[in-house]
């Protein structure tokens, strides 16, 4: 048991590639952590450095109490699991799952005890004298994961480790994942490019681009309050809707307004907070289920409407994805909308009102990496902090 | 209508492509067979006939191969005199199975047959073993410089064995090891080609097998031994075949190296029946048939282990 702390860590490979650029993170005693973000956005790299993998080329990493920079990964206390499974082809599943502990010159009862508990645990007993070959994927994974907690270590560390299994089965095993965790409460580092991934398994997660931490919190926060633009984006199926405009106060109100003739009103905490911004170049973002058909339901006044045409439903049975665009006709030039709302009838190209809760939206600054100007002042970024 | 049956109709259970968790149902070796496919069937008749005339193709090549061995072992049997003949088959005299007993009376042959063996066998052990030293260092360990040494290394192959003899030989006379059995197997002990062979052998193995190794607590020495040199055994097989192969015939060299008559090996040995006092070619081929078995029984126990293949089943893909 252990926390991780990251410190401010830089990994530069030849050629000056910053792969991880000044990176602070700090790891609870038995928390599960998620890294999640797009392919090349250091999250890897970053696993592999706390795993002694690779080189730090800046800032120090520690595990409880000790800094490991210089420390070999094997006297890390740490076990890894790895995305293609990484079993020793030519030994048989026990003989897997035994191998780190008869390194580590433990007696052979007690490896004996620790590898059938854990393969009692995963359910693999009768899988203990085959060859991996002999395994499906999803029992290649799960010997994997054996592997690691027969070790029993202070860190698991896991590496995109259900990449290679089928849609199903990845949902099985991730579940199984959890409950792993929930029942050895050992302190997890998790990397995975599937957002889904992220908000289901990680008591926190943190969203990597570019080196960098984009945001670092609980998953329902960073969902309902992303701290830039690029979170909003990445996290989410549909994901985020981004209409570009200008904030303005008429004195009667912030309002948005694109020149595709979308015209919201901002409300309570959100106009507080973006007043400052006022004439400013904005984007607005809203979730495909912040937005709702028949605004009559929700309110009597058109602050919060659009006028848009349907391009295309997607009908998903008690929800459907409406894809909509500005204006009247189809192809109309502007940005495109997407909605998730209950399942209805509705005809292609016919012209709709959408109502958009004002709750849920987000202002963003324009940018990639935009400011949310909807959150409080100082919400979480990139600082090293602990939950 | 479908032309695949669905696996409850079908005579075999057809498993699901998808193990579930607690499924505890080892993945077939070879996937099912979905019973009734009349497209393949097509296809494998257009196939046989291509298949025929591979295999005619083949047997007439391995027929020719066989022809040299083929006198070889007729003429093993020939009275000397008959062995001039245009017939293959031994003349009126008969089979002469009394010229393999000769070749012992003639010269020391066990002797000689032993230091052959005695030499090829150390020379392909050690290959092996210092070659896969090498290759797990240029393949699997990242140092400084590495690739430009191991092109270097490679660049030796470049250079004919002969251009080397003269050097080689004078550092045997530096270090006293003419006309020695040590003489005859340092040098061959190392290897360009075996290096080079296994090096691209170790660079198919999968990277994270090394670090979950690592992270297990193996010491690359570990790593090398209960890891990597396993995996590479059909990379070891093919280059102890290689190596035995070749430095059980070699000629040359110990030609050169050796002067006390029970120091030689085979192929000096063998010399005695071809020589200025005469041929004795049936006493050749008999002495030749008997020093071939080895290479025959290395082959056929090995190409077993060649033919295995990798297992790399631990690993997606």
């Amino acid at each position: 048991m252990a926390q991780v702390t990251i410190d401010h860590v830089v990994k530069t490979y030849p050629g000056n590639v910053t792969a991880v650029n000044d990176i602070s993170l700090g790891i609870q005693d038995g928390e599960f952590m998620v890294l999640v973000g797009p392919s090349g956005c250091g999250k890897s790299t970053t696993l592999r450095m706390v795993a002694g993998l690779e080189e730090i080329t800046d800032g120090t990493i520690a595990i409880g109490d000790r800094v490991v920079n210089d420390v070999a990964p094997k006297d890390r206390d740490i076990a890894m699991v790895f995305q293609n499974y990484a079993l020793y082809p030519h030994m048989t599943v026990y003989k897997n799952m035994a191998f780190g502990l008869k390194l580590r010159k433990f007696p052979k009862v007690e490896i004996d005890k620790r590898v059938r508990e854990a393969a009692d645990i995963l359910g693999i007993e009768a899988l203990l004298e085959r060859k991996p070959k002999a395994l499906s994927g999803g029992q290649r994974q799960r010997v994997a994961l054996g592997r690691a907690i027969v070790r029993d270590p202070a860190v698991f560390l896991f590496d995109e480790p259900l990449s290679n299994l089928d849609a199903k089965l990845r949902v099985e095993t991730r579940a199984e994942i959890k409950r792993l965790h929930k029942r050895l409460a050992t302190t997890t580092i998790y990397v995975t490019h599937d957002q889904e991934e992220a908000m289901t398994l990680g008591d926190r997660v943190c969203v990597m681009s570019d080196g960098l931490i984009q945001q670092c919190d609980k998953p329902l926060t960073i969902y309902d309050r992303p701290a830039n633009r690029f979170v909003a984006a990445f996290l989410g199926t549909p994901p985020m809707n981004f209409i570009e405009g200008r904030l303005s106060d008429d004195g009667n109100g912030l309002w948005f307004s694109s020149e595709h003739g979308a015209r919201i009103k901002l409300t309570g905490h959100h106009a507080e907070r973006a007043a400052s911004h006022a004439g400013d170049a904005v984007v607005l973002g809203i979730r495909p289920e912040g937005l709702f058909l028949h605004p009559n339901d929700f309110a009597n006044d058109t602050d919060q409407t659009l006028d848009m045409t349907v391009d295309v439903t997607e009908p998903l049975g008690n929800t459907m994805d409406v894809f909509l665009s500005f204006g009247e006709a189809q192809g109309t030039s502007g940005p495109r909308v997407t909605a998730r709302v209950k399942a209805e009838q509705l005809d292609e190209n016919a012209a709709v009102k959408m109502y958009l809760d004002p709750s849920k939206i987000h202002v963003f600054e324009p940018g990639k990496f935009g400011r949310n100007l909807t959150l409080p002042q100082g919400a979480a970024t990139g600082e090293l902090q602990t939950a | 209508m479908s032309t695949i049956d669905t696996p409850q109709d079908a005579a075999v259970p057809v498993r699901p492509i998808d193990a579930m968790p607690g499924d505890d149902r080892p993945a077939p070796a070879q996937p099912p067979t979905l019973p009734t496919k009349p497209a393949s069937k097509r296809r494998a008749r257009g196939k046989l006939p291509r298949a025929y005339a591979l295999h005619f193709a083949l047997g007439v090549i391995g027929f020719l191969l066989f022809l040299p061995f083929l006198w070889m072992i007729l003429t093993s049997v020939k009275h000397l005199q008959e062995v001039g003949l245009r017939s293959w088959i031994p003349g009126d005299r008969g089979f002469q199975l009394g010229n393999y007993a000769e070749v012992f009376t003639q010269i020391p042959f066990a002797r000689y047959y032993w230091n052959s063996l005695f030499i090829a066998t150390w020379v392909t052990f050690l290959q092996v073993f210092t070659s896969s030293l090498a290759a797990f260092s240029f393949a699997r360990i990242q140092w400084k410089g590495r690739d430009k040494v191991f092109l270097m290394y490679l660049a030796t192959m470049m250079l004919p064995g002969l251009v080397m003899m003269i050097p080689n030989y004078q550092i045997m006379i530096t270090l006293g090891l003419v006309d020695t059995m040590i003489g005859l197997i340092l040098p061959a002990a190392f290897t360009a080609f075996g290096t080079f062979l296994l090096r691209q052998f170790m660079l198919s193995i999968p990277a994270s097998l090394d670090e979950a190794a690592e992270i297990d607590g193996a010491s690359k020495w570990r790593v090398y031994w209960d890891v990597i040199l396993p995996l590479a055994r059909p990379g070891l097989v093919t280059l102890a075949i290689f190596t035995f192969m070749g430095n059980y015939n070699s000629f040359f060299w110990p030609l050169v190296m050796l002067t006390s008559e029970h120091k030689y090996t085979l192929p000096i040995g063998l010399l005695a029946f071809d020589s200025t006092a005469g041929q004795q070619t049936n006493l050749l081929m008999a002495a030749v048939t008997m020093s071939v078995v080895p290479m025959i029984v290395v082959f056929v126990v090995l190409q077993k282990q060649l033919v295995k293949g990798i297992q790399l089943g631990a690993v997606k893909g």
